[in-house]
């Protein structure tokens, strides 16, 4: 997938201005950003909750940036929202459920259900209650499975980790590692650059809606500047 | 007591019934769609119409001329819903809230004027083609066209209230009104959900609007902006937006304001309805079911 020239607004509120960048198939990428840097304005762009005002976004070739939001899930883009958003009056089983709403396979449904409950036990044992009544990381965990019942080849997340206990990052950020080695392509969107430049295989820093450095997680970390400004070296 | 109990079950059914229209839209769009008040009227003077026409098609089976009416005007209001969806909402989808709180009335309003200009500014008498006994069962007496309108109402909202629960349409519904973004990302698309839903809310009123009309005779342009207010108090009360809320609301008001008459004279019903409207907007706005914060963004 890429990124070419994108500029997004609020109204007149100038939030991400030119970005360019790939998300390369098979790999982790992270976008890194402090606060307000733009992440998930960036996100939401492609995934069609905004619209460009200009500059494109492309799948396969294909541009993307017209389409609302419900045509490109069905390209095969899933979307994990920042701070969860799971449907709270909807049990998890639900929540599940509307994960697969653009599917009619309902053999592959259900199969891709059991699928993530095996990979989300927790989630298993509460299938029948309301997904408000889950902690932070199970909320995290559900939202996760609700987009990969979409099936997509592209998950997209935006800030997974945040809110967190740390033994609860790591074990989020374990299965990202996971999902990718079965060969799912993963744009992720961290304040947290250290954790996130760990997992990734490549990185791009977002500074005041630009794109400040976009290079391998290698090559990033040996970045004097990143290493200063993003992973606290003095 | 009993009769109380019964009666008021079944004024609570119209409210049940206008509650889950408010409460469906509303968790959509957050618009109290005041629209589908005329439609409670329209689908009376529609019967008003289509009844006598039905029964004589039908000589001797008044029964299943009432109900094919009911059913008519309710695909006729409902149609109307999607109508006014169309004109009333669609073209400023994307403007602020109230400016559609605005379209709605107004559609309200026009709707009223047609029925008063094209029909007559006069109640108008409804005529069943059935034997409306007074049955007494129960400990109370009630007539066969209650019984219809409770039996109607209830079928109705036990209806809707699995289609939301439990089909893949009624999830999305669910959904949506939880969180519009994580929905569409899903594949929803919110448009077409509304327009749906629009055409349901308008059916619902208008089956409530001939179940009441037929029920008591009678049928006025302004008989759906009591009743209205009243299926809006009732969602507010079980909780806008939420479908079990509407339930319970509407057959709550229903039955207190009848158990209300114990105490005092019936005609301080409305002052009963509307004060429990002030209290609980003022005490639990989000309703007397709703407990948890998470609930609602
Ligand atoms: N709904 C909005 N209306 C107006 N401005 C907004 C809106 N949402 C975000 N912004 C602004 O756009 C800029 C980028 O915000 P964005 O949410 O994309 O940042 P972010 O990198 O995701 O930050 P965070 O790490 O805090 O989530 C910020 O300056 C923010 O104030
Ligand atoms: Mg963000």
């Amino acid at each position: 997938m890429m990124v070419e020239a994108v500029h997004t607004y609020y109204d007149n509120v100038h939030a991400v201005k030119g970005i360019s960048f790939e998300v390369r198939r098979g790999e982790i990428t992270a976008l890194i950003g402090a606060n307000g840097a733009g992440k998930s304005t960036s996100i939401k762009t492609i995934c069609g909750l905004l619209r460009p005002r200009s500059g494109g976004v492309y799948l396969e070739g294909s541009p993307i940036h017209k389409l609302p939001p419900e045509r490109i899930v069905r390209l095969g883009i899933g979307y994990v929202p920042e701070g969860r958003r799971v449907f709270p009056l909807l049990t998890v089983d639900e929540n599940l459920a509307m994960g697969a709403f653009h599917r009619r396979d309902s053999a592959g449904i259900a199969r891709d259900k059991a699928g993530v409950y095996e990979t989300f036990p927790k989630l298993m044992d509460r299938r029948k209650q309301l997904a408000g009544a889950l902690s932070g990381g199970e909320q995290q965990m559900l939202a996760i499975g609700r987009a990969l019942m979409s099936r997509p080849s592209l998950l997209v997340m935006d800030e997974p980790s945040l809110g967190l206990a740390p033994l609860l990052v790591r074990q989020v950020f374990e299965i990202i590692v996971g999902l990718n080695e079965q060969g799912l392509t993963i744009l992720l969107s961290e304040q947290n650059a250290r954790s996130a430049l760990k997992i990734a295989h490549r990185g791009i820093v977002m500074e005041t809606g630009k794109v400040r450095f976009a290079d391998t997680s290698k090559a990033l970390r040996e970045n004097p500047v990143v290493q200063r400004a993003y992973l606290g070296f003095a | 007591m009993l009769q109380e109990l019964l009666n008021g079950i079944v004024v609570g059914a119209s409210y049940t019934l206008l509650a889950l229209g408010f409460s469906i839209v509303y968790g959509l769009i957050r618009l109290i769609n005041f629209a589908q008040v005329s439609l409670y009227t329209l689908g009376a003077y529609l019967a008003l119409y289509l009844t006598p026409l039905f029964a004589s098609w039908l000589p001797g089976h008044g029964w299943v001329a009432f109900s094919l009416s009911v059913a008519v005007c309710g695909l006729l209001t409902g149609l109307v819903g999607v109508l006014v969806a169309a004109f009333a909402w669609w073209p400023i989808r994307r403007a602020p809230t109230i400016s559609m709180l605005v379209s709605s009335l107004a559609v309200l309003i026009l709707i009223e004027a047609l029925i008063e200009v094209v029909v007559s500014p006069l109640p108008m008498v409804v005529k069943v083609p059935v034997d409306n006994r007074v049955h007494e069962a129960l400990g109370g007496h009630y007539s066969s066209l209650q019984a219809a309108m409770l039996v109607g109402g209830v079928a109705l909202t036990f209806l809707l209230y699995n289609f939301i629960r439990f089909t893949k349409f009624g999830r999305a519904i669910r959904a949506t009104a939880s969180n519009v973004d994580s929905a569409v990302v899903l594949g929803v698309n919110v448009t077409s959900t509304t327009f749906v839903v629009f055409g349901i809310a308008g059916a619902l009123a208008g089956v409530s609007g001939v179940l009441v009309s037929s029920t008591y005779g009678v049928a006025s342009f302004t008989m759906g902006e009591i009743v209205g207010l009243k299926g809006f108090t009732a969602a507010v009360l079980g909780g806008m937006g939420s479908v079990w809320g509407a339930v319970v609301g509407g057959f709550t008001l229903g039955i207190i304001e009848s158990m209300s008459t114990f105490l005092l004279p019936s005609q301080w019903t409305a002052v009963v309805a509307f004060g429990i409207l002030i209290l609980v907007l003022a005490f639990r706005p989000t309703g007397l079911l709703r407990t948890r914060a998470s609930d609602r963004a």
